[in-house]
């Protein structure tokens, strides 16, 4: 029994030990340490070893994750003068900055942190209270927050009802008239609410000027002290009520409403969300245009697309690359997918004219045995390429199964990535790592379509055979050899029970001599169709067109008559 | 001869005219060269304390927050990416793969505001005492006591205030106890987007742009997507085309090599 004890302990000190050896050291601040990929500097990183750790002037480490330590475990560092509720380590929180650390991973358990509808002066938006309320002392103004509300137009509808009007004040030059709210016009100023500043009296008259509007999106009718007035319409230029009394932007009867009213030259009710915002052309401020056109095609603002369809990239070339096109004010912004090895890809629905980039699922493709997990949609995106395999280490076949409904069967195919990706194929040996968390090399994973076809040929005008590597070819020739008369004949009749090679017609004779056996182009050309699905392997030409700098008969390594290998000289 | 003389007097005229031309315009130019000599001779160049140590200063600021604007918030960026010959910081790291990152800079206000202040402590220093030197050589009594100095990042300007007390004697004593500094710029606003954009990052890693985009018409989010997973973001205002860039590396599921 205490054998037993004593054992359990060695076993249990044993495997902490061991655990210890290999987990992760957490590190305050790291140093560079050349041959590994830590940047110096870094806050609170998890390293494999203490001399990536910088433990200078008191900086800490621990041989453990930083989640367990007390200085580098998430937390939230709440700052009030800039209004960040931010998911931060202590370390990094610094109080001397402002800083305060709670230790709360999700934000939202803060009470300063809880998100909101934030009104200050005469705009809003969802933002957190504590931002809220740094922004209102930022822009000296008051501030009203209303917790819960996380839908904007919910939020801005709150805006219409704070009162607006004119503000007057007495100055040696005479009235002077702003339009502000009730609260931000105090005495000895006078409120006149709902009033513009060209109503009688108020110092301001109408003038035929448009202006836009800071942090508003329509044109306005401009009065003679710089305010705007009402939403621009040609048809209310002279218009006295429409010059005395305020009308919301949102009221149903401005002109043009429910359209976007683009580049109107007698309306200036503009609609963001339909492509138009206040903006000056040759002087006059107009509904400007915020759609764009690319390759002859007109899109909204707001509105994503592909730089080309996903299925393009089924037969991706090196270089070739999928971005996000956006539409944002009248410009096209395109953004990349991924980090440049298409383990992303532009998604796009042409319906709603909206794309985002989602994961090229590759990396497990190779593994799957059987044509139900490779084509499993859920899990990965893969194709089955019928017609070749996949060998094993000792170069044996892999089997693959094909399921037909209920049925299985066994086929010569093999699982291949449906978008091939990219990968430093200049630098064979760096690390690539896929979506999915595998990690390879550019050599690994196209090596797995790599494969050995012993073919035979003859030499020295068909007295010997080499290689003699198959099986039963070596046969054949130690059946053969010693003999002198008939040596052809018996090589002839031994090699013609031999198994047909997938990979090379077998030999035979012409004229009576024996003739070389050759790479069947069958095969050669499904083995070039397997290497390049791989990804960025094999012979291709670049996504500009440019050749590659390997041709076929680069790669099918060793001896076989050039001429039998189809595209033997392509570059691409 | 009554012909004779009106046609000298309109070639004679022509000729006046283009004369007193030539010379107005010759005086215009010269006056316009020499006008900065001419000013300080009549005196009329000295500027107010409060003029001079805004015109002095305003460059300086200027160029500070240009170069912490393009490297992440800071002078010299202790973790960065080298990116067109620049040292952008990262403000949101790890190392690891599958890893969310970690905010380095979770107080980037103040981080700035600071860095700023730190980056111009030597100019104001020196154009305080060339202001001290210049009041003395024309025989003020000068008194300068160094105070706080201050950068505030507030909506559409920077305020840089330094409570510096200046008192100049000549017949009648002037005191001063604060300047500021006003630039206008819109990194208060560029900030404020890289902060949602980092904490977008530290829990769901790449930002989607376009949201900020059409919530906010007048900036403009740029994301530069680099081989090892870093993500850079060129936060700018449309109109000022005034921008802010930082690095970020969360959540990396994919590299090329070379890590």
């Amino acid at each position: 029994m205490n054998k037993k004890i004593v054992l359990i302990f060695v076993f249990v000190a044993f495997g902490i030990f061991l655990l210890s050896s290999v987990s992760a050291v957490c590190c305050e601040k790291t140093i560079a340490v050349s041959g590994t990929a830590t940047r110096a500097g870094a806050f609170c990183q998890d390293v494999i070893d203490i001399s990536s750790c910088d433990r200078s002037s008191g900086l800490r480490t621990a041989p453990t994750s930083c989640q367990s330590t007390d200085y580098c475990s998430r937390g939230t560092c709440v700052n009030s003068e800039s209004g960040t509720c931010m998911p931060s380590p202590k370390a990094t929180c610094q109080s001397e900055l402002g800083g305060y650390w709670y230790n709360k991973t999700k934000t939202e358990q803060i009470p300063r942190c809880e998100m909101g509808c934030c009104i200050i002066g005469n705009g809003g938006s969802i933002s957190r209270k504590i931002k809220c309320e740094a922004a209102a002392s930022d822009y000296n103004a008051d501030y009203e927050f209303s917790p819960g509300i996380l839908d904007l137009e919910v939020c801005l509808s709150k805006l219409d009802s704070k009162k607006k009007g004119a503000c007057v004040v007495e100055t040696e030059q005479g009235r002077k008239c702003t339009i502000e709210l009730g609260e931000n016009c105090q005495s000895p100023k006078e409120f006149h609410a709902g009033l513009l500043c060209t109503a009688p009296d108020l110092g301001c008259v109408r003038t035929s000027k448009t202006m836009c509007a800071e942090g508003k999106e329509d044109v306005y009718f401009a009065d003679s002290c710089g305010n705007p007035a009402n939403v621009y319409d040609s048809s209310k230029a002279t218009d006295t009520t429409y010059w005395t009394y305020i009308k919301e932007d949102s009221s149903s009867d401005l002109c043009g409403t429910g359209d976007s009213n683009i580049n109107s030259q007698t309306c200036g009710n503009c609609n963001y969300g339909l492509g138009s915002i206040c903006g000056k052309t040759g002087g006059k401020s107009i509904c400007k245009d915020l759609r764009c056109t690319y390759k002859g095609v007109t899109y909204n603002h707001g509105q994503t697309w592909c730089s080309e369809p996903i299925k393009n990239f089924e037969t991706a070339t090196p270089g070739k690359l999928s971005y996000v096109l956006s539409c944002m004010n009248g410009e096209v912004t395109p953004t990349l997918c991924g980090n440049g090895w298409r383990e992303e890809l532009c998604w796009e629905n042409s319906t709603v004219k909206y794309a985002t980039c989602i994961a090229n699922r590759w990396d497990f493709c190779i593994i799957q045995n059987n044509s139900k997990d490779c084509l499993n949609k859920d899990m990965r995106d893969c194709r089955v390429e019928e017609g070749t395999e996949i060998v094993d280490a000792n170069n044996k076949e892999k089997l693959f199964i094909k399921w037909d409904g209920e049925t299985k069967q066994e086929i010569k195919a093999a699982c291949v990535p449906k978008y091939p990706p990219a990968f430093n194929f200049w630098n064979p040996d760096s690390t690539t790592a896929g979506s999915q968390g595998a990690s390879n090399t550019p050599n690994g994973v196209c090596g797995r379509a790599s494969t050995i076809c012993t073919a035979l040929y003859s030499q020295n005008f068909g007295l010997a055979w080499t290689p003699y590597e198959y099986e039963c070819a070596s046969a054949c020739k130690s059946t053969c050899e010693g003999w002198i008369i008939g040596k052809g004949l018996c090589e002839e009749n031994c090699f013609a029970k031999c198994p047909k090679s997938e990979c090379y017609e077998n030999y035979g004779t012409a004229g009576g001599k024996l003739i070389d056996g050759k790479i069947k182009k069958e095969w050669a050309t499904q083995r070039q169709e397997l290497c390049i699905s791989m990804g960025d392997c094999g012979v291709k030409a670049n996504y500009l067109d440019k050749e590659g700098y390997s041709s076929w008969k680069d790669l099918f390594i060793g001896n076989y008559t050039k001429s039998d290998l189809p595209n033997a000289d392509a570059y691409k | 001869m009554r012909r004779g003389c009106k046609r000298w007097n309109k070639n004679g005229q022509v000729t006046v005219f283009i004369i007193i031309a030539i010379v107005i315009v010759g005086l215009g130019i010269l006056g316009y060269m020499l006008y900065p000599k001419i000013k300080s001779t009549l005196g009329i160049g000295a500027q107010s304390p409060t003029a001079y140590i805004q015109s002095c200063i305003e460059d300086n600021i200027k160029g500070a927050v240009e170069k912490i604007s393009l490297q992440g918030g800071s002078v010299k960026p202790e973790v960065y990416y080298t990116f067109d010959d620049e040292n952008i910081g990262y403000l949101c790291y790890t190392n690891e793969m599958y890893k969310s990152c970690v905010v380095q800079q979770p107080n980037l206000k103040q981080h700035i505001e600071s860095e700023i202040k730190t980056d111009i402590e030597d100019e104001v220093g020196a154009c305080f005492e060339l202001l001290k030197d210049s009041y003395e050589n024309r025989g003020y009594g000068v008194q300068l006591t160094e105070g706080i100095k201050r950068v505030e990042l507030l909506p559409n300007r920077i305020i840089s205030t330094f409570n510096y007390s200046l008192t100049l004697t000549k017949g009648s004593t002037e005191k001063y106890d604060s300047f500021a500094v006003i630039l206008n710029n819109n990194l208060y606003e560029l900030v404020s987007i890289a902060n949602s954009i980092l904490e977008w990052e530290s829990y769901y890693g790449k930002a989607e742009i376009n949201t900020y985009m059409y919530y906010y018409p007048n900036i403009k989010v740029v994301l530069n997507p680099r081989d090892d997973g870093t993500n850079i973001y060129v936060v700018s205002h449309r109109n000022s085309k005034e921008l802010f860039q930082f690095a970020s590396r969360s959540l990396v599921s994919s590299v090329g090599g070379g890590l």
